[in-house]
Protein backbone atom coordinates (compact mmCIF):
# COMPACT_ATOMS: atom_id res chain seq x y z
CA UNK A 1 0.00 0.00 0.00
CA UNK A 2 1.37 3.38 -0.87
CA UNK A 3 -0.03 5.23 2.10
CA UNK A 4 1.93 3.53 4.85
CA UNK A 5 1.35 6.15 7.52
CA UNK A 6 -2.44 6.13 7.13
CA UNK A 7 -2.45 2.34 7.21
CA UNK A 8 -0.77 2.21 10.57
CA UNK A 9 -3.16 4.71 12.10
CA UNK A 10 -6.32 2.82 11.14
CA UNK A 11 -7.66 0.32 13.67
CA UNK A 12 -8.40 -2.25 10.96
CA UNK A 13 -5.00 -1.82 9.33
CA UNK A 14 -4.64 -1.78 5.58
CA UNK A 15 -7.81 -3.82 5.10
CA UNK A 16 -9.84 -0.97 6.56
CA UNK A 17 -8.17 1.32 4.05
CA UNK A 18 -9.10 -0.76 1.01
CA UNK A 19 -12.60 -1.56 2.33
CA UNK A 20 -13.18 2.19 2.54
CA UNK A 21 -11.82 2.80 -0.94
CA UNK A 22 -13.91 -0.01 -2.45
CA UNK A 23 -17.03 1.17 -0.63
CA UNK A 24 -16.70 4.78 -1.72
CA UNK A 25 -15.54 4.16 -5.30
CA UNK A 26 -18.08 4.85 -8.07
CA UNK A 27 -19.53 1.57 -9.36
CA UNK A 28 -18.47 2.17 -12.96
CA UNK A 29 -14.92 3.02 -12.00
CA UNK A 30 -14.55 -0.10 -9.85
CA UNK A 31 -16.11 -2.29 -12.55
CA UNK A 32 -13.66 -0.98 -15.12
CA UNK A 33 -10.67 -1.68 -12.88
CA UNK A 34 -11.88 -5.17 -11.99
CA UNK A 35 -12.20 -5.79 -15.73
CA UNK A 36 -8.47 -5.21 -16.08
CA UNK A 37 -7.86 -8.25 -13.85
CA UNK A 38 -9.49 -10.51 -16.44
CA UNK A 39 -12.30 -13.01 -15.90
CA UNK A 40 -13.79 -12.99 -12.42
CA UNK A 41 -12.54 -15.97 -10.39
CA UNK A 42 -15.05 -18.65 -9.38
CA UNK A 43 -16.64 -18.11 -5.98
CA UNK A 44 -19.56 -19.19 -3.81
CA UNK A 45 -21.89 -16.80 -2.05
CA UNK A 46 -21.89 -16.76 1.72
CA UNK A 47 -24.36 -13.91 1.67
CA UNK A 48 -25.92 -12.81 -1.57
CA UNK A 49 -26.07 -9.07 -2.21
CA UNK A 50 -28.75 -7.47 -0.05
CA UNK A 51 -29.83 -3.87 0.30
CA UNK A 52 -30.22 -2.27 3.69
CA UNK A 53 -29.78 0.92 5.66
CA UNK A 54 -27.10 1.82 8.14
CA UNK A 55 -26.80 4.72 10.56
CA UNK A 56 -23.99 7.10 9.72
CA UNK A 57 -22.29 8.63 12.71
CA UNK A 58 -20.11 11.65 12.54
CA UNK A 59 -18.58 14.37 14.63
CA UNK A 60 -20.89 17.18 13.62
CA UNK A 61 -20.94 19.27 16.76
CA UNK A 62 -18.30 21.54 18.15
CA UNK A 63 -17.54 19.30 21.12
CA UNK A 64 -16.33 16.39 19.02
CA UNK A 65 -18.88 13.91 20.35
CA UNK A 66 -20.12 11.36 17.82
CA UNK A 67 -23.61 12.06 16.56
CA UNK A 68 -26.11 10.03 14.53
CA UNK A 69 -26.19 12.05 11.32
CA UNK A 70 -28.65 9.98 9.37
CA UNK A 71 -29.24 6.81 7.44
CA UNK A 72 -27.72 5.76 4.17
CA UNK A 73 -28.49 2.93 1.80
CA UNK A 74 -25.82 0.26 1.48
CA UNK A 75 -25.56 -3.02 -0.38
CA UNK A 76 -23.53 -5.77 1.20
CA UNK A 77 -22.49 -9.28 0.32
CA UNK A 78 -19.95 -11.90 1.29
CA UNK A 79 -18.33 -14.56 -0.85
CA UNK A 80 -15.64 -17.19 -0.71
CA UNK A 81 -13.23 -17.80 -3.57
CA UNK A 82 -13.65 -21.27 -5.03
CA UNK A 83 -10.13 -22.46 -4.29
CA UNK A 84 -10.00 -24.90 -1.39
CA UNK A 85 -10.70 -22.99 1.84
CA UNK A 86 -10.37 -19.83 -0.23
CA UNK A 87 -10.34 -16.41 1.39
CA UNK A 88 -13.62 -14.71 2.28
CA UNK A 89 -14.33 -11.27 0.87
CA UNK A 90 -16.89 -8.78 2.14
CA UNK A 91 -18.37 -5.94 0.15
CA UNK A 92 -20.17 -2.98 1.70
CA UNK A 93 -20.88 -0.24 -0.83
CA UNK A 94 -22.99 2.91 -1.05
CA UNK A 95 -26.23 2.63 -2.96
CA UNK A 96 -28.29 -0.22 -4.33
CA UNK A 97 -26.00 -1.75 -6.94
CA UNK A 98 -25.53 -5.49 -6.39
CA UNK A 99 -22.76 -5.78 -9.00
CA UNK A 100 -20.88 -3.03 -7.24
CA UNK A 101 -20.99 -4.94 -3.95
CA UNK A 102 -19.91 -8.11 -5.75
CA UNK A 103 -16.90 -6.36 -7.27
CA UNK A 104 -15.93 -4.90 -3.91
CA UNK A 105 -16.18 -8.31 -2.21
CA UNK A 106 -14.18 -9.97 -5.00
CA UNK A 107 -11.47 -7.36 -4.69
CA UNK A 108 -11.38 -7.84 -0.91
CA UNK A 109 -11.08 -11.61 -1.31
CA UNK A 110 -8.38 -11.35 -3.98
CA UNK A 111 -6.40 -8.98 -1.78
CA UNK A 112 -6.12 -11.83 0.74
CA UNK A 113 -5.08 -14.31 -1.93
CA UNK A 114 -1.79 -14.82 -3.79
CA UNK A 115 -3.04 -12.36 -6.44
CA UNK A 116 -2.82 -9.53 -3.93
CA UNK A 117 -0.17 -7.55 -5.78
CA UNK A 118 -2.16 -7.56 -9.05
CA UNK A 119 -5.18 -6.13 -7.29
CA UNK A 120 -3.14 -3.52 -5.47
CA UNK A 121 -1.67 -2.36 -8.77
CA UNK A 122 -4.77 -2.57 -10.94
CA UNK A 123 -7.51 -1.55 -8.51
CA UNK A 124 -6.49 -0.10 -5.20
CA UNK A 125 -3.78 2.33 -6.30
CA UNK A 126 -5.79 3.81 -9.19
CA UNK A 127 -8.82 4.18 -6.90
CA UNK A 128 -6.69 5.88 -4.32
CA UNK A 129 -5.31 8.25 -6.94
CA UNK A 130 -8.81 9.04 -8.21
CA UNK A 131 -10.10 9.72 -4.73
CA UNK A 132 -7.11 11.93 -4.01
CA UNK A 133 -7.68 13.86 -7.25
CA UNK A 134 -11.34 14.34 -6.39
CA UNK A 135 -10.43 15.65 -2.96
CA UNK A 136 -7.86 18.01 -4.39
CA UNK A 137 -10.37 19.31 -6.95
CA UNK A 138 -12.90 20.01 -4.20
CA UNK A 139 -10.20 21.67 -2.14
CA UNK A 140 -9.13 23.84 -5.09
CA UNK A 141 -12.72 24.86 -5.74
CA UNK A 142 -13.17 25.82 -2.13
CA UNK A 143 -9.74 27.45 -2.10
CA UNK A 144 -10.66 29.67 -5.04
CA UNK A 145 -13.46 31.27 -3.05
CA UNK A 146 -11.31 32.00 -0.06
CA UNK A 147 -11.59 35.57 1.17
CA UNK A 148 -8.98 37.25 3.28
CA UNK A 149 -10.48 39.78 5.60
CA UNK A 150 -8.44 42.73 6.52
CA UNK A 151 -9.17 46.15 7.90
CA UNK A 152 -7.46 49.25 6.79
CA UNK A 153 -6.39 51.47 9.54
CA UNK A 154 -8.35 54.63 9.19
CA UNK A 155 -6.43 57.75 9.47
CA UNK A 156 -8.38 59.50 12.15
CA UNK A 157 -7.88 62.72 13.82
CA UNK B 1 -21.40 -9.00 25.77
CA UNK B 2 -18.04 -10.01 24.44
CA UNK B 3 -17.12 -9.37 20.86
CA UNK B 4 -14.99 -11.98 19.21
CA UNK B 5 -14.37 -12.27 15.53
CA UNK B 6 -16.46 -14.70 13.54
CA UNK B 7 -14.32 -17.57 12.26
CA UNK B 8 -14.70 -16.87 8.53
CA UNK B 9 -12.66 -19.88 7.46
CA UNK B 10 -15.26 -22.20 9.00
CA UNK B 11 -18.30 -20.34 7.71
CA UNK B 12 -20.80 -22.20 5.51
CA UNK B 13 -23.12 -20.46 3.09
CA UNK B 14 -26.73 -19.96 4.11
CA UNK B 15 -29.96 -20.05 2.12
CA UNK B 16 -29.70 -19.65 -1.65
CA UNK B 17 -32.46 -17.09 -1.57
CA UNK B 18 -32.57 -15.78 2.00
CA UNK B 19 -35.99 -14.15 1.89
CA UNK B 20 -37.99 -16.78 -0.01
CA UNK B 21 -36.26 -19.78 1.56
CA UNK B 22 -36.70 -18.56 5.12
CA UNK B 23 -40.34 -17.75 4.41
CA UNK B 24 -41.03 -21.22 3.03
CA UNK B 25 -39.10 -22.79 5.90
CA UNK B 26 -41.17 -20.81 8.36
CA UNK B 27 -44.35 -21.93 6.64
CA UNK B 28 -43.22 -25.57 6.75
CA UNK B 29 -42.40 -25.29 10.46
CA UNK B 30 -45.77 -23.66 11.12
CA UNK B 31 -47.47 -26.54 9.30
CA UNK B 32 -45.36 -29.09 11.14
CA UNK B 33 -46.39 -27.71 14.52
CA UNK B 34 -50.04 -27.39 13.43
CA UNK B 35 -50.22 -30.98 12.19
CA UNK B 36 -48.06 -32.85 14.70
CA UNK B 37 -46.33 -35.90 13.33
CA UNK B 38 -46.79 -35.04 9.66
CA UNK B 39 -43.58 -34.58 7.73
CA UNK B 40 -42.97 -31.38 5.74
CA UNK B 41 -40.19 -30.48 3.32
CA UNK B 42 -38.09 -27.36 3.85
CA UNK B 43 -35.82 -25.66 1.29
CA UNK B 44 -32.50 -26.84 2.69
CA UNK B 45 -29.44 -24.63 2.38
CA UNK B 46 -26.70 -26.16 0.21
CA UNK B 47 -24.26 -26.32 3.11
CA UNK B 48 -24.83 -26.92 6.80
CA UNK B 49 -22.54 -26.95 9.84
CA UNK B 50 -20.80 -30.27 10.56
CA UNK B 51 -23.22 -32.96 11.64
CA UNK B 52 -26.36 -30.88 11.17
CA UNK B 53 -29.08 -32.26 8.90
CA UNK B 54 -29.84 -29.61 6.25
CA UNK B 55 -33.38 -29.20 7.59
CA UNK B 56 -31.98 -28.33 11.00
CA UNK B 57 -29.87 -25.58 9.46
CA UNK B 58 -32.94 -24.32 7.55
CA UNK B 59 -35.03 -24.24 10.73
CA UNK B 60 -32.28 -22.42 12.61
CA UNK B 61 -31.98 -19.79 9.88
CA UNK B 62 -35.74 -19.32 9.69
CA UNK B 63 -36.36 -19.06 13.44
CA UNK B 64 -33.29 -17.42 14.94
CA UNK B 65 -32.46 -13.74 14.93
CA UNK B 66 -30.76 -11.18 17.13
CA UNK B 67 -33.60 -11.33 19.68
CA UNK B 68 -33.53 -15.08 20.29
CA UNK B 69 -30.99 -16.82 22.48
CA UNK B 70 -29.86 -20.23 21.31
CA UNK B 71 -28.13 -23.15 23.03
CA UNK B 72 -26.06 -25.63 21.03
CA UNK B 73 -25.36 -29.03 22.55
CA UNK B 74 -21.85 -30.47 22.53
CA UNK B 75 -22.40 -32.27 19.24
CA UNK B 76 -23.95 -29.28 17.51
CA UNK B 77 -21.39 -26.76 18.72
CA UNK B 78 -18.42 -26.38 16.42
CA UNK B 79 -16.52 -23.52 14.86
CA UNK B 80 -18.65 -23.79 11.73
CA UNK B 81 -21.91 -23.89 13.72
CA UNK B 82 -20.97 -20.83 15.76
CA UNK B 83 -19.95 -18.94 12.63
CA UNK B 84 -23.15 -20.06 10.86
CA UNK B 85 -25.46 -18.88 13.65
CA UNK B 86 -23.62 -15.63 14.26
CA UNK B 87 -23.12 -14.62 10.63
CA UNK B 88 -26.41 -15.68 9.08
CA UNK B 89 -28.84 -15.33 11.99
CA UNK B 90 -27.05 -12.96 14.35
CA UNK B 91 -28.44 -14.87 17.34
CA UNK B 92 -26.62 -14.82 20.69
CA UNK B 93 -25.31 -18.28 21.65
CA UNK B 94 -25.73 -19.09 25.35
CA UNK B 95 -23.89 -21.69 27.42
CA UNK B 96 -26.68 -22.65 29.81
CA UNK B 97 -29.74 -24.53 28.47
CA UNK B 98 -31.91 -22.63 30.97
CA UNK B 99 -31.11 -19.29 29.30
CA UNK B 100 -32.08 -20.44 25.84
CA UNK B 101 -35.23 -19.72 23.87
CA UNK B 102 -34.12 -22.16 21.21
CA UNK B 103 -31.82 -25.16 21.37
CA UNK B 104 -30.12 -27.15 18.64
CA UNK B 105 -29.61 -30.74 19.77
CA UNK B 106 -27.71 -33.38 17.83
CA UNK B 107 -27.36 -35.84 20.70
CA UNK B 108 -31.07 -36.04 21.48
CA UNK B 109 -30.82 -39.17 23.63
CA UNK B 110 -28.51 -37.52 26.15
CA UNK B 111 -30.03 -34.05 26.18
CA UNK B 112 -30.95 -32.96 29.70
CA UNK B 113 -34.52 -32.07 28.79
CA UNK B 114 -35.42 -30.96 32.31
CA UNK B 115 -32.96 -28.08 32.07
CA UNK B 116 -34.89 -26.21 29.37
CA UNK B 117 -37.38 -23.46 30.05
CA UNK B 118 -41.01 -24.53 30.28
CA UNK B 119 -42.50 -21.05 30.60
CA UNK B 120 -44.42 -19.53 33.50
CA UNK B 121 -48.05 -19.88 34.56
CA UNK B 122 -48.86 -16.40 33.32
CA UNK B 123 -46.55 -16.57 30.30
CA UNK B 124 -46.45 -20.15 28.98
CA UNK B 125 -44.88 -18.78 25.81
CA UNK B 126 -41.63 -18.09 27.66
CA UNK B 127 -40.52 -21.63 26.99
CA UNK B 128 -37.84 -23.21 24.86
CA UNK B 129 -38.26 -24.65 21.38
CA UNK B 130 -35.92 -27.57 20.79
CA UNK B 131 -34.65 -28.27 17.29
CA UNK B 132 -33.62 -31.93 17.35
CA UNK B 133 -31.70 -33.88 14.74
CA UNK B 134 -33.01 -37.38 14.00
CA UNK B 135 -32.07 -39.94 11.35
CA UNK B 136 -35.39 -40.31 9.51
CA UNK B 137 -39.15 -40.42 10.00
CA UNK B 138 -39.83 -43.93 8.73
CA UNK B 139 -37.35 -46.43 10.13
CA UNK B 140 -37.86 -46.25 13.88
CA UNK B 141 -40.36 -47.68 16.35
CA UNK B 142 -43.80 -46.26 15.53
CA UNK B 143 -45.33 -43.90 18.06
CA UNK B 144 -48.99 -42.93 18.06
CA UNK B 145 -49.69 -39.24 18.55
CA UNK B 146 -52.99 -37.84 19.81
CA UNK B 147 -54.01 -34.32 20.70
CA UNK B 148 -54.85 -30.97 19.10
CA UNK B 149 -54.01 -30.95 15.40
CA UNK B 150 -54.46 -34.71 15.04
CA UNK B 151 -57.96 -35.67 13.90
CA UNK B 152 -57.93 -39.26 15.05
CA UNK B 153 -54.40 -40.50 15.31
CA UNK B 154 -51.09 -39.94 13.63
CA UNK B 155 -48.18 -42.36 13.65
CA UNK B 156 -44.58 -41.31 13.44
CA UNK B 157 -41.69 -43.74 13.26
CA UNK B 158 -38.71 -41.60 14.02
CA UNK B 159 -35.37 -43.30 14.20
CA UNK B 160 -32.95 -41.57 16.49
CA UNK B 161 -35.38 -41.02 19.35
CA UNK B 162 -35.03 -43.61 22.09
CA UNK B 163 -36.92 -44.35 25.27
CA UNK B 164 -35.12 -41.58 27.15
CA UNK B 165 -36.62 -39.01 24.79
CA UNK B 166 -40.15 -40.41 24.99
CA UNK B 167 -39.96 -40.68 28.79
CA UNK B 168 -38.95 -37.02 28.96
CA UNK B 169 -41.73 -36.24 26.49
CA UNK B 170 -44.35 -37.82 28.73
CA UNK B 171 -43.13 -35.70 31.65
CA UNK B 172 -43.19 -32.63 29.41
CA UNK B 173 -46.67 -33.34 28.15
CA UNK B 174 -48.03 -33.56 31.68
CA UNK B 175 -46.83 -30.01 32.38
CA UNK B 176 -49.31 -28.61 29.87
CA UNK B 177 -49.96 -25.65 29.39
CA UNK B 178 -46.30 -25.32 30.32
CA UNK B 179 -43.53 -27.26 28.61
CA UNK B 180 -41.14 -27.05 25.71
CA UNK B 181 -41.96 -27.70 22.05
CA UNK B 182 -39.91 -29.92 19.79
CA UNK B 183 -39.16 -29.71 16.09
CA UNK B 184 -37.58 -32.82 14.61
CA UNK B 185 -35.33 -32.51 11.57
CA UNK B 186 -34.01 -35.24 9.31
CA UNK B 187 -32.54 -34.75 5.85
CA UNK B 188 -34.54 -31.98 4.26
CA UNK B 189 -37.76 -32.46 6.23
CA UNK B 190 -39.19 -31.50 9.58
CA UNK B 191 -41.94 -32.77 11.88
CA UNK B 192 -43.36 -31.04 14.92
CA UNK B 193 -44.16 -32.17 18.45
CA UNK B 194 -45.94 -29.37 20.28
CA UNK B 195 -46.27 -29.79 24.05
CA UNK B 196 -50.01 -30.54 23.79
CA UNK B 197 -49.40 -33.85 22.01
CA UNK B 198 -49.47 -37.19 23.81
CA UNK B 199 -47.36 -40.04 22.45
CA UNK B 200 -47.53 -43.75 23.15
CA UNK B 201 -46.10 -46.79 21.38
CA UNK B 202 -48.37 -47.72 18.48
CA UNK B 203 -50.17 -51.09 18.79
CA UNK B 204 -49.62 -53.32 15.81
Amino acid sequence: MPNQAATERLPGGERALWMGLLGRAPAASLAEKMGVLGDAPAFTWLRQPEIGAIIVRGRAGGTGAAFNMGEMTVTRCALRLASDQGPVGHGYVQGRDARHAEHAALADALLQSPRRQDVLDAVIEPLEAEEQAKRMAARRKAGATKVDFFTMVRAEG
Amino acid sequence: MQHTEIDMAALKSGFQSPVLDSQSSFRAILNALSFPGRVFEVPAPPEAPEGWPPALAAAALALLDADTTVFLDAGARSASAEAFIRFHAGAPIVDAPGDAQFAVLLDVENAGFDAFQIGEDQYPDRSATLLCAVQDFTGGPPMRLTGPGVKTQQDIATSGLGSAFWAAWTRNQMLYPLGYDVLLAAGASVAGLPRSIAAEPAQE
